[in-house]
């Protein structure tokens, strides 16, 4: 486990990734009542690597940074320490190729289905007919193609979530990053939509990259090729878990023997972290 | 009275449930859909009746309040074409909705600017505040220093007058817009003006329409003070002169005139919010 770490981390330039990030740190500076100013250190030394086409989910205690992290790489937020490089080259501020899905949807209450979709492909200049056929497209990979016209409101959370999937699609990033996606829906539409997210990443042509925040350790084996935990703040990667369950994953995969010992092995590891916590 | 309406009300639905076949009940049910409208109008007529009646019996004396009918006699006279009103009409109207375009432009823009950057509005917070509680009437020495007893210094008038309720209004109707719409749009790609002008805006606009609102009812009250000041033609100079003049029914007319215009404007803005606001049906209890 730790020649893993160390094996993804032995590229010095970071040059063979689609997303390194070395020796990231990140403190937030804030004003506190009578104490001057206060810093929370939130990321420190955190070490990721993650290969074209790769899925990986991020997992860890709460509060332990990984929306920090997420941020970073969505360009929401600065870092202070360390490199993030996107294909080698260094990352400031949003980059386009870069799509991120969000917890809460933040889709645009007052566009349809379509016009939320059609956003990032508008903002790109793409024009009126070319932007709709592609969204058009994207909508039907999603299963929604009977909503177009409907405001986000009038949807279910999982329909939503899937909109918001479709747009972050729509104008095909290298990268998709997806926080927490699932966490507010329901059991059945959470193990739904994780099918369906497999689907999806299987059917586009050339795999996209994904990481995936979570919280859950059965939606992480689930989903993912790797997955990478994190330590409690200030958060760096602990460890690296390499799944080795074949794809395409369906539920039965939730059942076989190596689900269980990844499940434990991650367990544990999580486990730790939270009891350093108390 | 309310009571036995509403108990009519009770009464006929639920002969509607065991006679769902009846001939005369449902045309009673259709005209409940336009409930508002007939209440409305009753109070209306309830309201020329007291004025009538407290003038035919002279509660009220008749050289001070000419009686309805009268009014509506020299309304109807003077807004013809070729009647007293109607030219007094157009220079009115066409200051204050100048005055309003403009401080709507500004309003927007300004309170859009001022509210997404928190050390501007730190900045500007009291000099605001000294501007937007300062009487306008105290200023208009200053406009007419400015801009002359022309049309320039009515119009100036009005937009500083109608100005600071959307500005206000748009300052905190940006502060209240969500982060994370403006995060997803920054993740899509989007630089700044794309942002306030497709996201910023429309998510502020049902909490910019009060403030819009309320500016087109101060835009009117200004200008009729602005005309009072000097004008040669306008309805307030038109109000103001017939008093002087002794015309009194004239002076209803004009005052009339200038209610019903103002009627008219928010129902015109009622109606731009209810389409620019549309998509919020569901969402809150508009």
């Amino acid at each position: 486990m730790t020649e893993l770490v160390t094996g993804l981390t032995k590229s010095a330039t970071g040059n063979a990734y689609k997303l390194y990030a070395g020796d990231l740190g990140k403190t937030f500076r804030h004003i506190s009542h009578g104490a001057g100013t206060a810093a929370t250190e939130v990321l420190k030394g955190f070490n990721l690597a993650i290969q074209e086409g790769e899925f990986v989910a991020l997992l860890g205690p709460s509060g332990c940074g990984k929306s920090t992290f997420l941020n970073i790489i969505a360009g929401l937020e600065d870092f202070n320490e360390g490199r993030l490089l996107l294909d080698g080259a260094a990352v400031r501020g949003v980059s386009k190729t870069v799509g991120v899905v969000f917890q809460s949807y933040a889709l645009f209450p007052w566009l349809s289905v379509q016009k939320n979709v059609e956003a990032g492909l508008r903002i790109r200049g793409v024009p009126a007919r070319e932007r709709h056929e592609i969204a058009s497209r994207v909508l039907r990979m999603v299963g929604l193609e009977g909503f177009t016209q409907h405001l986000p409101h009038r949807l279910s959370g999982g329909m939503r979530q899937r909109v918001a999937i479709a747009r972050a699609l729509a104008y095909d990033p290298e990268v998709l990053v997806l926080d927490e996606p699932f966490a507010a829906l329901d059991a059945q539409t959470r193990e739904f939509l994780q099918n369906e997210l497999l689907r999806i990443w299987e059917t586009v042509g050339r795999k996209k990259t994904i990481l995936f925040v979570t919280h859950s350790i059965d939606e992480a084996i689930f989903l993912a090729d790797r997955i990478a935990v994190m330590t409690k703040r200030p958060g760096k990667i602990k460890s690296v878990i390499d799944v080795n369950l074949s794809r395409p994953r369906d539920d039965t995969a939730r059942a076989t023997a190596e689900y269980g010992r990844i499940r434990r092995e991650v367990a544990a590891i999580l486990q730790e972290e939270v009891e350093l916590g108390k | 009275m309310a009571n036995d309406i509403s108990l009519q009300t009770a009464t006929v639905k639920a002969m509607l449930v065991r006679d769902a076949g009846g001939k005369s009940i449902p045309s009673i049910q259709s005209l409940l859909k336009y409930d508002k409208y007939i209440y409305g109008l009753l109070g209306l007529a309830f309201f020329v009746f007291l004025w009538w009646f407290a003038n035919s019996t002279g509660v009220l004396n008749p050289k001070f309040l000419s009686p309805p009918q009268t009014v509506l006699m020299t309304l109807i006279a003077g807004v013809l074409p070729d009647g007293d009103i109607w030219p007094e009409i157009w220079p009115s109207l066409g200051r204050g909705l100048e005055g309003f375009a403009i401080a709507l432009a500004l309003g927007i823009l300004g309170g859009i600017f001022v509210g997404s950057f928190t050390l501007l509005e730190k900045v500007l917070a009291p000099i605001l505040l000294f501007f937007r509680n300062l009487s306008i009437l105290a200023l208009f020495p200053v406009f007419l220093l400015f801009f002359g007893i022309g049309e320039e210094s009515k119009i100036a008038i009005v937009a500083w007058a109608s100005f600071w309720p959307i500005f206000i209004s748009t300052t905190s109707a940006v502060k209240g817009v969500e982060r994370i719409l403006i995060n997803a749009a920054r993740t899509l790609g989007a630089e700044r003006p794309y942002i306030f002008a497709h996201v910023v805006l429309p998510a502020a606009v049902p909490n910019i329409f009060p403030g819009i609102r309320l500016a087109a009812s101060y835009a009117f009250t200004a200008l009729v003070a602005a005309e009072y000041l000097g004008a040669t033609e306008g309805l307030g100079i038109y109000i103001r002169a017939s008093q002087e003049r002794f015309e009194i029914p004239s002076m209803y007319a004009g005052i009339l005139v200038l209610g019903l215009i103002g009627v008219a404007i928010n129902l015109v803005l009622t109606g731009v919010e209810q389409r620019v606001t549309r998509w919020q049906l569901g969402i809150t209890s508009r």
